[in-house]
């Protein structure tokens, strides 16, 4: 048999376009769209479903901790979550595939008070379509992605936006 | 003389890199407005005005015997007679080939998408034994190694694109141009030019096609990787065309420790026989499997050394030539 079609270059393609079809089997992602859902650990190890955040606006921020316009960033955040908490609005940071160990170190240096899950397998940024880090969401009490800001964010675009959403979810 | 040359080249290079490293920030995580997910690993795209600089060496010697993929007592290959414009057929009997490779790798990503190489083998040399003359009359033949050809090899230009990404798939499609840069027609001790094969350069202009296609399982832990490239070859000035090469690799890599990873992939490389004046050239091309284990370690956040091992699972020439029986490739890599 023709060396060509052998099995390995055969098991070759079919490695090469399966994991390209599996890609692109995601679902789509849209400001407007249903917000995808999650359930990722948190740091100590506990279960965190997006399902539980229901009837709360949510700020689901992409992070890492070699990311140093995340690190810039988690002050404003730390802020932000101060004064929105009682205000039924939720800021869930997401670490992208890092170690919990690395992780742990990370908040309990810049004393974050806001859940932090871990996305180990980076399976949620995927369904976020996260490129680049740091990323925040902006997601309606009723699931809705509302909004999104690439790169870092501030207390005052932070509320902003939370305006900015109030009046789309009046409309 | 030429390995003092050569000592002082790399001696140069090293250094170049060394003190790019003590120069540069300890901070190695990225600085910008936001950080790109990009891994840049496996010969994918690195981030927008990222630089990559690598100094390679390969040494692989061929002193195995085959006859298709079977091993045999000996080799015996045709000469390419350019003044004849002829092949004489198992004109010399192959005994061993010694080929030691040193490349400098410099790659720029100009946008997050686009990347641009180039491959600078600066160093080929080819230790060459056989034996010359054989005739019915005199079957053994006249040992000789005085035929093994060095210099600077083709110089390879490259821009590879990301076609498609998402967090943890990448796609980049590749396009290259080897140029003629090396040497192709020097001489041998009998004064005539010497075997294609042993020559640093080919002389020709070849056209490079690939995709890669990476798939992160553990993003920067965890990564499958596979990539299919097509050499197009022209013919040289010499009238003499060396064969099509395919090139399909796969294989993963493992982040074990901050500072060490692991890899294994498997290479095949399908050569396609040789033309010399539109005929084919016997002894030429053939299909080779290997399975290549790695390692690499970083020294620092932006230098790190790596080293492969080749190892052939399969190997089936035309005719009969020398496979090897194992590779080697270390070299020290600088990205900032």
């Amino acid at each position: 048999m023709a060396f060509k079609h052998s099995i390995i270059s055969r098991l070759t393609l079919l490695f090469f376009f399966s994991f390209l079809l599996s890609g692109m089997a995601s679902p789509p992602l849209h400001v407007g769209g249903l917000a995808p859902d999650f359930e990722l650990e948190n740091r100590e190890g506990k279960l965190f479903k997006s399902s539980d955040l229901k009837n709360k606006t949510v700020i689901l921020n992409f992070w890492a901790t070699w990311c140093v316009p995340c690190i810039k960033e988690m002050p404003e955040l730390i802020k932000a979550y101060a004064s929105f908490k009682d205000n039924d609005v939720e800021i869930i940071a997401i670490n992208f595939a890092e170690a919990r160990s690395k992780v742990e170190e990370f908040v309990d240096t810049h004393q974050l008070k806001f859940p932090v899950l871990l996305d180990t397998y980076g399976d949620v940024a995927q369904d976020y379509r996260v490129r680049s880090l740091p990323v925040t969401y902006f997601i309606s009490a009723d699931g809705i992605l509302r909004d999104s800001v690439f790169g870092g964010i501030t207390q005052e675009l932070i509320q902003n936006k939370l305006k900015q959403l109030d009046q789309a979810v009046i409309k | 003389m030429k390995k003092y040359k050569i000592k002082t080249i790399l001696t140069i290079l090293l250094s170049i890199l060394f003190l790019l490293n003590f120069g540069s920030s300890v901070e190695a995580a990225c600085g910008g407005a936001n950080c790109s997910l990009l891994s840049g690993s496996q010969d994918g795209v690195l981030g927008k005005n990222k630089f990559v600089l690598d100094v390679s060496f390969r040494y692989i010697v061929s002193d195995n015997p085959h006859f298709g993929s079977n091993s045999v007592n000996e080799a015996l290959v045709p000469k390419v007679d350019f003044t004849a414009r002829a092949l004489e057929l198992e004109h010399h009997r192959e005994l061993k080939t010694e080929n030691k490779l040193a490349q400098f790798d410099a790659s720029y990503g100009v946008t997050d998408k686009l990347t641009l190489s180039m491959n600078m083998p600066f160093f080929n040399d080819r230790f060459h034994e056989h034996d010359d003359e054989i005739t019915p009359a005199t079957p053994v033949g006249i040992f000789s190694n005085l035929d093994g050809e060095s210099g600077f090899g083709d110089l390879t230009l490259s821009a590879k694109y990301s076609l498609w990404q998402t967090t943890k798939h990448q796609f980049v499609g590749g396009f290259g141009v080897k140029f003629p840069t090396g040497v192709y027609r020097a001489i041998d001790s009998s004064g005539e030019i010497n075997e294609p094969t042993l020559m640093p350069g080919t002389g020709s202009f070849d056209v490079i096609l690939s995709g890669l296609y990476n798939y992160l399982f553990i993003p920067n832990k965890f990564t499958f990787f596979t990539s299919v490239s097509h050499k197009f070859t022209t013919r040289n000035p010499l009238e003499y065309l060396f064969g099509d090469t395919t090139l399909i690799d796969v294989g993963m890599s493992y982040v074990v420790t901050e500072k060490i990873s692991v890899s294994g992939q498997i290479n095949t490389r399908i050569s396609q026989r040789d033309q010399y004046i539109h005929l084919d050239v016997p002894s030429t091309g053939g299909e080779f499997i290997l399975f290549t284990p790695g390692a690499r370690l970083a020294l620092t956040d932006a230098m790190s050394v790596y080293s492969h091992v080749q190892i052939p699972i399969h190997q089936r020439v035309n005719e009969a030539n020398l496979v090897s029986d194992y590779g080697l490739m270390v070299g020290i890599s600088y990205g900032f």
